[in-house]
């Protein structure tokens, strides 16, 4: 058979699942904190090709030209295939909602001393048991600020699952028992949870809450997407929370006492905002074009291929055609 | 084809957005409108396992090939933002200057005419009319929709006669002629997204017949979070050119899937045609 078929076969495979990954990206164009996917596209493992039984070689002094040998012609790919969808996480834009629960988180994290492109995202978890902290495996991550509270009174996702604080524990805005925040609920720049004391008209902070659970995710490559803008970490070693004294690095930090970009903390939230997908509408419709356009050439060479082997099929051996 | 049904998807979330700004826009001028925020929200993900065992060696991201499958409308919100002021001098049009909600109730009767319950509403909207009530033997404040004005303890207000010169101060206390006839009661929700929204400017208020509103609710006028503006209405808190940004926005949206969805059929049409020969 001519091989031809199958490399080009693989490509329209490929290309399909490419054009998947951007009609997604596009869908997700107004998902707060959406990341949008970049597809990788690899080629199989590269093989030698040669001729078996071979007589002919070159004839080169010193080197014995025996014949009946494989004979090395070139190399072959045999096609391609799409291997990973990276998330591209770089920073979305972000749009004012003035909705007190929604939160935009503004990472600006400096790489560390080994050069990890650390992200920052929020810890949500689906957990049973309220009142107990959530368990390291139940946490997953997000960047999407968008949230509501729900019926029992605690700061939930669009999708349910519960907002974590730096404790991993559940946040409670609205106790019927105790103090309600409500809408008065505020974020600070920093993540802290506070309220308006309706007595003294002062800033508290949240019972039992201080921040918000911000993780910092030293190789966010390994984070596996869910869907539902959730990703869940498959990496060696654990996921450090942001660090307080990080946290406060940002004073330090805008009173210029830094110079150097290594130092961490640099980050920062901001309530009654969102974060805005990081989809460019422009570059996937171009991506798209171009995958339908390169789908086409695939398809072209398939039927040229098919073409050839009717020639096989039908012409070779017929008398007088 | 998985991204037919991705742009599917994504259009059909994109509609119903489309559906939230327009009927923010229909009610640009109505009274007490608190205006609701589509936002979306991503599905799940698929995750394909097949891929080549030399791959395993030279990837960043854990095995596997994950694409998502589209989008859809995960939240509506409601913006309880502040609408602005309508001063219309009308002594009985009340505007609740901060959080809170009027307690309106109407009693349900049966066909033989007997009240089987009292239905308790909350609403925003403060233009009530003196009108004469037979259950209540007396003048109460109605809504439009025919709700009536309750006080501070939840119970309707009755006016023994048809008093002139109503005067209601900032903490909701309610005078005519010199006499005074209770405080309205404004009610704080805690969460109001939790509120079910009714249609006619009302939510409900989640409460039995009889209940008062204070085992539920705090009172805002007393927390000092809200005060009354007599002869003033609050208009919608819809912002015309935010909703048409919107508006644009998805539109825009709409229209690049399906454009993918235009692409997406090109290429099925590329394959459908290998074999055309």
């Amino acid at each position: 058979m001519i091989r031809g078929l199958y490399t080009s076969a693989s490509g329209m495979l490929a290309l399909q699942n490419r054009q998947e990954s951007l009609a997604n990206n596009l869908a997700n164009i107004n998902t707060p904190g959406f990341k949008q996917d970049v597809g990788v596209m690899r080629a199989f493992p590269e093989q030698l090709i040669s001729r078996i039984r071979d007589q002919e070689g070159p004839d080169i002094q010193g080197y014995p030209n025996m014949s009946g040998q494989a004979a090395v012609i070139g190399r072959l790919n045999s096609g391609v295939y799409m291997s990973e969808a990276l998330p591209m996480f770089t920073q979305g834009d972000i749009a004012e909602t003035r909705n007190p629960y929604d939160v935009a988180l503004l990472d600006n994290l400096q790489p560390d001393q080994d050069g990890n492109e650390r992200r920052l995202f929020y810890s949500v978890a689906k957990i049973e048991d309220l009142t107990q902290p959530a368990q390291p495996e139940d946490i997953r991550y997000t960047r999407n600020g968008n949230w509501s509270v729900n019926s029992d009174g605690y700061l939930v996702t669009a999708d349910g699952y519960y907002v974590l604080d730096n404790q991993n524990q559940a946040i409670l805005v609205n106790d019927p028992a105790g103090v309600s925040a409500g809408q008065g609920l505020k974020i600070s720049q920093l993540g802290e949870l506070q309220y308006e004391d309706p007595a003294t008209k002062e800033l508290e902070d949240l019972p039992n809450h201080q921040r918000l659970g911000l993780a910092v995710v030293t190789d966010p490559m390994k984070l596996v997407r869910e869907g539902t803008n959730i990703f869940r970490y498959e990496g060696d070693g654990a996921v450090e929370a942001l660090d307080v004294a990080e946290a406060n690095d940002q004073a330090a930090l805008t009173a210029g006492q830094y110079t150097t970009p290594t130092i961490a903390g640099r980050y920062g939230t901001q309530q009654g905002w969102i974060e805005r997908a990081n989809v460019d509408p422009m570059q996937t419709m171009t991506s798209m074009m171009s995958a339908l356009r390169a789908y086409e050439a695939n398809q072209r060479v398939i039927t040229t291929i098919d073409g050839t082997l009717e020639k096989a099929a039908n012409e070779i051996g017929r008398v007088n055609g | 084809m998985q991204s037919l049904n991705i742009s599917t998807a994504a259009m059909r979330g994109i509609q119903q957005a489309l559906d939230t700004t327009s009927n923010n826009l229909a009610n640009l001028d109505t009274v007490g409108y608190k205006r609701r925020v589509a936002s979306f929200s991503e599905l799940l993900s698929d995750s394909m396992n097949e891929q080549p065992a030399s791959d395993n060696v030279n990837r960043n991201t854990p095995a596997g090939l994950r694409i998502g499958s589209g989008a859809r409308l995960g939240l509506t919100k409601l913006d309880m933002g502040q609408g602005s002021m309508k001063q219309t001098d009308v002594p009985t049009d009340v505007m609740i200057e901060g959080e809170g909600y009027f307690l309106v109730t109407r009693k349900v009767k049966d066909v033989g005419g007997a009240i089987i319950q009292e239905e308790n509403r909350l609403t925003r909207d403060g233009n009530f009319k003196v009108q004469y009530n037979n259950d209540e033997g007396g003048y109460v404040l109605h809504t439009a929709s025919g709700y009536i004005l309750t006080d501070n303890n939840g119970v309707p207000f009755v006016l023994p006669e048809p008093v002139r010169n109503i005067q209601i101060s900032q903490n909701g206390e309610l005078m005519a002629d010199g006499n005074s006839y209770g405080n309205i009661g404004v009610w704080k929700v805690d969460n109001p997204d939790q509120l079910q929204q009714i249609g006619q400017n009302l939510y409900d208020a989640q409460l039995a017949s009889g209940d008062n509103p204070a085992t539920k609710y705090t009172n805002a006028l007393e927390d000092g979070m809200a005060t009354l503006r007599q002869g003033a209405l609050e208009t919608s808190n819809v912002n015309m050119m935010e909703e048409m940004s919107q508006l644009v926005n998805v539109q825009r949206a709409y229209q690049l899937n399906s454009r993918a969805i235009g692409i997406s059929d090109q290429m099925m049409g590329i394959a459908n045609s290998l074999r055309s020969r």
